[in-house]
């Protein structure tokens, strides 16, 4: 009569450092997955895709909420942008115009439009504290913002293209008959 | 013997309950709410404060302020033309004195004692967590004429000041 003996299985011997990695891949999983920000991810899908005609960069999307991607984590980190228009009722933009802000410290910051109508404010240059002042001028011509922006840096959040009970529409620069130089290619 | 025992308290804890869950006392159905007729005084205070397009002039926000700078209560009507209108002070109105009924009540009974129990003074004094931050300082215009709206004595010189300051 013959028996069979079974040996107890050994233990595999795993070494610690390897629980320690899963331990950590997991906990970086969870953590990545609730780091998602559903609102801001349709907002960026909202804007659509990038023009083909235009590289990535101080020319591209005019008109829409620069802030919504523009946050330090999806895109450079800014604290003011938008864009600026000839009138209110034209989609042509218009370079070299000041902007004026002013924030709730009365400390001031002035930058300027490029050739798309875009402007745009580092936190390194200016970081301001709400409520802000805002103006624009060129050649003379001069708007101020009635109201003062209280929390929110991207103009197109407020100014839409089309006017509405919630928008006031573009910013724009001219609302008398005038003409300004072209100085974009 | 445990049975015996049961049994002889099961009288008690009937009522015991029933008095546990009575309420103490009948609710009022009576809330009592600031005048809207110097609402707009008050909202003409409020307008740049709370009331723009970023802030509480958007449709999401649970305090949803109307103004002739912000948001618009009439589809034909822009952000920046025309006055505010009747209907516009109405909506805001309804907005302030539906955030907390029942402690804006207990506020208006006390003739505006202690008015910080509300979050409307707490968040604009920035005392509480608000993304726009301190919109009044405690006993400037603006605070003056909300408190005092509140009290039901509205001081329509600190909020006819309180709208111009906030205009420069």
């Amino acid at each position: 009569m013959s028996t069979l003996t079974q040996k107890p299985a050994s233990r595999r011997s795993v070494p610690r450092w390897s629980s320690a990695v899963q331990f950590a891949g997991v906990f970086l999983g969870i953590a990545g997955m609730g780091c998602t920000n559903p609102l801001q991810e349709g907002a960026i899908a909202d804007l659509g895709p990038e023009s083909p005609a235009i590289p990535l960069g101080p020319l591209h999307r005019p008109g829409q909420p620069c802030l919504v991607c523009h946050d330090g984590a999806e895109a450079t980190e800014l604290t003011v942008a938008g864009t600026i228009y000839e009138r209110a009722d034209a989609t042509k933009p218009i370079p070299d115009v000041l902007v004026h802000l002013v924030d709730a410290r009365g400390t001031a910051y002035v930058t300027a439009t490029n050739c798309a109508g875009n402007f745009f404010v580092r936190p390194g240059d200016f970081t301001p504290e709400y409520p802000m002042r805002v103006a624009i001028e060129r050649d003379g011509f001069r708007q101020e913002m009635e109201s003062p922006v209280n929390v929110d840096g991207s103009c197109a959040s407020c100014h839409t293209n089309d006017p509405s009970p919630r928008s006031a529409g573009r910013v724009y620069l001219l609302s008398v008959a005038a003409t300004l130089e072209d100085r974009c290619p | 013997m445990r049975r015996m025992l049961l049994r002889s308290l099961f009288p008690l804890v009937l009522p015991a309950l029933a008095v546990a869950c009575a309420p103490e006392a009948e609710p009022t159905d009576v809330l009592l709410v600031p005048s809207r007729i110097t609402y707009p005084s008050v909202g003409g205070a409020l307008e740049y404060r709370c009331a723009t397009l970023d802030c509480h002039g958007k449709p999401e926000r649970n305090l949803r302020l109307y103004g002739s700078s912000g948001m618009r209560l009439a589809a034909e009507d822009v952000p920046g033309d025309g006055e505010t209108t009747d209907a516009e002070h109405d909506a805001s109105y309804r907005s302030v004195i539906g955030l907390e009924p029942e402690v804006l009540s207990l506020v208006c009974a006390e003739g505006g004692n202690e008015p910080e129990r509300l979050s409307l003074i707490r968040k604009a004094r920035g005392e509480e967590a608000h993304k726009g931050g301190a919109r009044i300082v405690r006993g400037d215009d603006a605070d003056r004429c909300l408190i005092s709206w509140l009290a039901a004595a509205t001081d329509e010189a600190a909020c006819a000041r309180a709208a111009e300051d906030q205009s420069e």
